[in-house]
């Protein structure tokens, strides 16, 4: 006589929370870092993509971000809080819940074999927060392989350790239309974050999250190949996103 | 004709926004904190859904053209 067994399918994928994909030293600078991805999101903007989480493993991202430590994942970019810049995450919100999770042991270490199916028929976005270009370039791209796509931006061309190869990955963020020019020429697309009236280069097209509604998840253009994407910033970040330029812009 | 992929993306939006405010409904926008306007959860779920179809029947239409 045989008898029922029930399912022997593996875990849904919803059973997971998300995934440790890296840890190591970071690119920028060799201090230890740790790369998360989690599997569900409250982002509206991006919609339901995969995010990678590029923290440092060894401080808390809130205070990495107030005694600046956190160059080895945000490198030299302009909107550090730390350079009284305007980086639009709140890094007390889901990078500091990632983080504590990831010290509470929720996230397994990725296994391809065990893990990959998580990943093979979603979306995924590079860097939710910290810089994708502060892992090995290897790494990312073994994490941009999983999925059915890719979303990323970095800002660290100008980064003495930066690897040119993640013009394959991620948009290279820009602040001035000038700057934006000068990745172009050197074969980047570029996501350009302007102020309200700005002109849009012949060569760039308007976030279409930002001018169309659509989410990330649908659009899909800023994977480092599409298109030159030029996005505006509003209310109260722009004040602060102007002083910035003229500090940083050139 | 052929249109490029930001193209297609831009023009799946244009419909999708038409028959999102077709019969007159009134499409309710929030604002952020930042002062970034962004449709509310539900219409948001309502233009992807158009959005989805609109790709997928042009997708499958350029299928037919190749």
């Amino acid at each position: 006589m045989q008898y029922l067994t029930g399912s022997t399918k593996k875990k849904p994928a919803s059973a997971e929370r998300g995934f440790i994909m890296y840890q190591g030293p970071s690119s920028l600078d060799g201090q230890p870092i740790v790369v998360v991805a989690t599997m569900t999101t409250n982002n509206a903007k991006t919609g339901q993509m995969i995010q990678t989480w590029i923290l440092r493993d060894d401080i808390n991202p809130v205070e990495a971000s107030k005694i600046g430590q956190d160059s080895s994942i945000c490198g030299n970019c302009p909107h550090r809080h730390y350079n009284g810049g305007a980086c639009y995450v709140n890094i007390g919100q889901a990078p500091n819940s990632v983080y504590k999770g990831y010290k509470r042991g929720i996230y397994p270490v990725f296994s391809f074999d065990d893990h990959a199916q998580y990943f093979s028929h979603r979306k995924i976005r590079l860097g939710a927060y910290g810089d994708p270009a502060a892992v090995p370039f290897g790494v990312m791209r073994s994490i941009a392989d999983l999925g059915l796509g890719f979303t990323g931006y970095t800002h660290q061309a100008d980064h003495k350790s930066f690897d040119s190869r993640f013009f394959e990955l991620c948009q290279v963020s820009a602040d001035t239309p000038r700057q934006a020019a000068k990745f172009q020429a050197l074969g980047a697309k570029t996501f350009r974050v302007a102020l309200v009236g700005d002109a849009l280069a012949d060569s760039e097209i308007e976030c279409l999250s930002d001018s169309k509604g659509i989410q990330c998840i649908d659009c899909m253009l800023c994977d480092g190949t599409s298109k030159n994407i030029a996005i505006t910033v509003h209310g109260s970040r722009s004040n602060r996103f102007k002083s910035n330029l003229i500090a940083v812009g050139g | 004709m052929k249109i490029k992929d930001h193209e297609k993306v831009e023009l799946c939006c244009e419909i999708a926004f038409s028959m999102l405010s077709l019969d007159g409904y009134h499409i309710q926008m929030v604002t952020d904190a930042y002062g970034n306007e962004s449709y509310s959860e539900k219409d948001q779920d309502r233009f992807n859904m158009i959005y989805g179809v609109v790709m997928e029947l042009i997708d499958n239409a350029r299928g037919v053209a190749k």
